[in-house]
C-alpha cells in the first residue's frame, strides 16, 4: 500500500479522528507528563572559573637554543589531576570541616567522590581551562568552584616556583660544571704556552723566511762553488802549459837556432855546388864554429858559474791565482756546509713550531668553547634567578582567572520553557505520530484509491459518511469539549510558566 | 410457461397467488404513480434517518449514489441486489438504504428495501414500522401474504420489508421454501422494481451465504481502515465471480 504524501496526510487526519478520544487522551496524558517531569526536573546550577594558562614551561624561553624544553602538558589533564589530588581532597575537607568533622573515613570517601563527579574540568582551547562545578544548589556550585580554582591557582604556583627553583638550580650547577671546564681548559693553555714560548703563527713565518734565506744562500754558495771549481781547472790547465823556467829562449837555443838555418842553407848550396864552393866551406866553418861555441856553452851551463835561463813569470802569476782559489773554494764548501746544517735545524724548529700551533689551536678552540657556553649560562643563569625570583614573588603568575566563579542565577539544561515546548507541541503531535504509526503498521484499506489498486476486485465506488444534524450536534460537541480540555491543560503550563516568570514558583 | 415459472410454482406451491402477482408484472408507470406514498417524510425526517434526497447539501454523497445505483440497475433482470459488508457496522445498511433510496429517485423505477440483517432490527426502527409484520412473521405464518409485510416508507417509490419478530424466529429462515416463493414473487412483481437485501456480513453469518444463491447480484461493503487484503480475498471467494457487482468503500469514520 503505497500512498502520496497528500493521501498519507489526509490518512493521518482520518487516523487520528478514528481515535479522536485517544488522541485527546494521549495529548492531555503527555502534557501532563512533560508538565509534572518539568516540575520534578532537580535544578542543576554550574558555577565555572575560565583560567588562562601559559602555555610556555619556564624552561622554555630560559633553556631556548641550548636545551629541548619538556613537551607542554595537557592542562586539563594536568588540572584535572591536581583539583582531584589526595592534597585538594584535604583542602576542601578542611574548609568544610563543620560538614565533614563527624563524618567517618568512608563518608568521607564517598563525599569526596561525589564532590569529584560534580566537578568538570575542560579546556575550551588556546590556553584556556575551565573548572565547573555542577549542584543543586547554587551557593555550593559557586563555593566549590571557586575553592577548587583556587587550589588549583596556588598548587599550579606553588608547583611553578619549584620548577623555576630547579630551573635555576639546574642552571646554576651547569654553569658551575662549565666554569671548571673552562678553568682546566685555561690552565692548559697557559702550561702550554709557557712551555711553547716561541711556537706562535708569527715565529713560525719567522723561521720559515729563514728556511728560504738558508736555501737561497746554499744556491747561491753551490754556484760560487762551481764558479771556482771551474776556473781552478782552467788554472791548473794553463799551469801545465807552462814551463817553470823559460830556458828555452837562451844563447843556447839562439846558437841552435842559428845552427839549424846555416845548416837549410848548406843543404841548399849542396844542390848547387860542390863542397868546395867557396860558400859551402865558408858556410861549415860557420857551423862547426857554432857548435863549437854551443858546446862552451853547455858546458858553462852545466858548471853553474853562468846563470843564462830566468824563472817563468806567467807561471809564477797563475800559481799565486790557483792558490787564491784554492783558499775561496774551501771557503765555499765550508759555508755550505754550515748552512746546510742551519736549515735541517730550522727545518726541525718549524715542524716543531707547526706542531705547537695545531695543539695551541685546540686548545683555544676548547677554551674559546668553554667560554661561550659559559657565558651563555651565566646569561641563563641571572635570567633563571630573576624568574625564580618573580615566581618567589608571586608576580610571574603565568595562570590567569579570566573569569572568577560566580554565584549562578539560573539553573542550566532544561528550562520550563522547553519543557513548554515539548509539553505542548509534543501533545499536540503525539497523536498524529500515533496515527502515522497505525497507518503504518495497519494493512487495513483506509483510502479508495488504495482500494482500486487492488488487482482483479471489481470497485463500484465510495461513499462517504451521512451525518444527521445529532451527529454533527455531537461532533461539535465533543470538538468544544475536546478543545476546552486541551486549553485547560495548556493554560495549566501558562499558569505556571506565569508563576516562574514572576518568581513564585 | 417458461422455466422460471415451473420452478417459482414448484417451490412456492401456491400457483393462483403466482399467477395473480405474476399477471400485475410488467406493469406501467402509472400503476407505479399508485404507489405513493400516503405520507412524505420531510428533510429533517430524512436527515435524522441518514437518508439522501436531492436537495440535500452533501452533493458528492448524493451523486455517489447515484452513480451507484446507475451501475446496479444497468440490467433489469438482475434486480434482486444483496448488499452485505466484510464486517458488522461496516455501513451495509446505510448504503443499503440509501441505495434503494437513490433507486426510487428515478420515476421508472421502483425499489424495495428488503431487511435480512437478523439481529438487527434498525430499518424497522428507522421507518417506525416496529409493530409492522416482517419476513419473519411471513415466513411462519402460513396465512400471510406478500402485501401484508411490504410497507410503505414514506418515501415515494421505496417500500419496505422489515425482518419482523417472531417468537420462532430461530435457525435457517433464509433456507425456508416461503422465504425462496417470497423472493420469486418479489424479483417478478414489478418489472423496474429492485429489490435490496441489507443482508448480514458475509464472513460472519452462515444466513449471507443462503441469501447469495437467490440474489442476482451482490455488493460487498468494505468500511475505512477495518479490511485488508486477506478480508476482501475471503469475501471475494465466498461470493463468486458471476454474483459479485463489487465493493463499495465506505469512507465514514464514525
Amino acid at each position: 500500500m503505497s500512498n502520496s504524501p497528500r493521501q498519507m496526510l489526509i490518512i493521518i487526519m482520518k487516523e487520528t479522528w478514528r481515535r479522536r478520544n485517544l488522541s485527546v487522551f494521549l495529548l492531555v496524558t503527555f502534557s501532563l507528563s512533560v508538565l509534572v517531569v518539568s516540575l520534578n526536573w532537580p535544578k542543576i546550577y554550574v558555577s565555572t572559573s575560565v583560567i588562562e594558562v601559559d602555555e610556555q614551561n619556564i624552561l622554555t624561553p630560559l633553556l631556548e637554543g641550548s636545551a629541548v624544553a619538556t613537551a607542554v602538558k595537557d592542562h586539563a589533564r594536568n588540572a584535572k589531576q591536581l583539583i582531584f589530588s589526595k592534597r585538594s581532597k584535604e583542602n576542601v575537607l578542611n574548609k568544610l570541616s563543620e560538614e565533614t568533622e563527624q563524618m567517618t573515613d568512608k563518608e568521607k570517601e564517598t563525599f569526596w567522590d561525589d564532590i569529584q563527579d560534580s566537578v568538570v574540568v575542560d579546556s575550551l582551547g588556546g590556553n584556556l581551562l575551565e573548572i565547573s562545578y555542577y549542584s543543586v544548589d547554587p551557593f555550593r556550585a559557586k563555593f566549590f568552584a571557586i575553592t577548587l580554582t583556587d587550589f588549583f591557582i596556588t598548587e599550579s604556583v606553588e608547583e611553578k616556583r619549584r620548577e623555576s627553583e630547579g630551573a635555576y638550580q639546574f642552571i646554576a650547577d651547569q654553569a658551575g660544571e662549565y666554569h671548571k671546564k673552562l678553568l682546566d681548559s685555561e690552565e692548559a693553555l697557559k702550561t702550554f704556552r709557557s712551555n711553547n714560548l716561541g711556537a706562535n703563527p708569527a715565529s713560525s713565518s719567522v723561521v720559515n723566511d729563514r728556511i728560504l734565506e738558508l736555501q737561497r744562500s746554499i744556491e747561491q754558495s753551490n754556484l760560487a762553488l762551481n764558479e771556482a771549481k771551474i776556473r781552478m781547472e782552467n788554472i791548473d790547465a794553463q799551469l801545465s802549459g807552462e814551463a817553470e823556467v823559460s830556458a828555452h829562449l837562451t844563447r843556447e837555443g839562439q846558437v841552435q837556432e842559428r845552427i839549424n838555418t846555416l845548416q837549410s842553407n848548406l843543404d841548399s848550396l849542396r844542390m848547387t855546388y860542390l863542397d868546395t864552393y867557396p860558400d859551402v866551406i865558408i858556410i861549415k866553418d860557420q857551423i862547426d864554429s857554432l857548435k863549437i861555441q854551443m858546446e862552451n856553452i853547455s858546458k858553462e851551463e852545466s858548471t853553474g858559474l853562468v846563470q843564462n835561463g830566468r824563472l817563468n813569470p806567467l807561471f809564477q802569476q797563475l800559481r799565486a791565482k790557483r792558490s787564491k782559489f784554492t783558499t775561496e773554494l774551501a771557503a765555499l764548501e765550508t759555508r755550505i756546509e754550515e748552512t746546510s746544517q742551519l736549515l735541517v735545524k730550522e727545518k726541525f724548529r718549524a715542524m716543531q713550531i707547526n706542531n705547537a700551533v695545531a695543539v695551541h689551536a685546540q686548545l683555544t678552540r676548547d677554551y674559546d668553547g668553554n667560554q661561550n657556553l659559559y657565558e651563555k649560562l651565566l646569561r641563563q643563569r641571572e635570567s633563571a634567578r630573576v624568574s625564580m625570583n618573580i615566581d618567589i614573588a608571586n608576580q610571574g603568575m603565568t595562570l590567569k582567572v579570566k573569569e572568577m566563579a560566580d554565584l549562578p542565577v539560573s539553573p542550566i539544561g532544561m528550562q520550563f520553557m522547553h519543557f513548554a515546548i515539548v509539553g505542548i507541541i509534543g501533545g499536540l503531535l503525539t497523536p498524529f505520530a500515533l496515527a502515522f504509526l497505525m497507518s503504518q503498521l495497519e494493512t487495513s484499506y483506509k483510502s479508495f484509491e488504495s482500494l482500486k489498486a487492488v488487482r482483479g476486485l471489481p470497485v463500484l465506488g465510495s461513499i462517504s459518511g451521512y451525518r444527521s444534524k445529532r451527529d454533527q450536534l455531537f461532533i461539535y460537541m465533543w470538538i468544544f469539549i475536546a478543545l476546552i480540555i486541551i486549553s485547560l491543560v495548556f493554560s495549566l503550563y501558562i499558569y505556571i510558566g506565569w508563576l516562574k516568570f514572576t518568581g513564585q514558583y | 410457461m417458461n422455466k422460471i415459472e415451473q420452478a417459482i410454482r414448484k417451490m412456492s406451491g401456491n400457483h393462483d397467488a403466482f399467477l395473480d402477482h405474476y399477471n400485475r408484472a410488467y406493469s406501467c408507470v402509472e400503476e407505479i404513480e399508485r404507489m405513493d406514498s400516503r405520507y412524505n417524510l420531510n428533510y429533517d425526517e430524512l436527515r435524522r434517518r441518514k437518508i439522501i434526497y436531492p436537495a440535500m447539501k452533501d452533493k458528492a454523497l448524493l451523486n455517489s449514489f447515484r452513480d451507484l445505483r446507475t451501475q446496479l440497475t444497468e440490467d433489469r433482470e438482475k434486480n434482486v441486489v444483496m448488499v452485505t459488508s466484510i464486517s458488522e457496522n461496516a455501513g451495509s445498511s446505510f448504503f443499503a438504504r440509501n441505495i434503494a433510496v437513490a433507486t426510487a429517485f428515478d420515476v421508472s423505477k421502483t425499489s424495495i428495501l428488503f431487511d435480512c440483517s437478523i439481529t438487527r432490527n434498525d430499518v424497522a426502527d428507522l421507518f417506525e414500522l416496529s409493530d409492522k409484520k416482517g419476513v419473519i412473521n411471513y415466513i411462519f405464518d402460513k396465512e400471510a401474504k406478500a402485501e401484508d409485510i411490504i410497507h410503505d416508507s414514506g418515501i415515494k417509490r421505496l417500500r419496505i420489508i422489515p425482518f419482523g419478530e417472531s417468537e420462532k424466529s430461530i435457525g435457517e429462515h433464509f433456507s425456508h421454501p416461503r422465504f425462496q416463493s417470497l423472493m420469486a414473487q418479489l424479483k417478478h412483481k414489478y418489472s423496474d422494481r429492485y429489490i435490496y437485501i441489507d443482508a448480514p456480513p458475509i464472513l460472519d453469518s452462515a444466513d449471507s451465504h443462503i441469501l447469495l444463491n437467490l440474489c442476482d447480484q451482490v455488493v460487498l461493503v468494505v468500511p475505512y481502515g477495518r479490511a485488508n487484503i486477506d478480508d476482501i480475498q475471503a469475501a471475494t471467494e465466498i461470493i463468486g465471480k458471476d454474483k459479485f457487482s463489487g465493493v463499495v468503500f465506505n469512507d465514514y469514520i464514525r
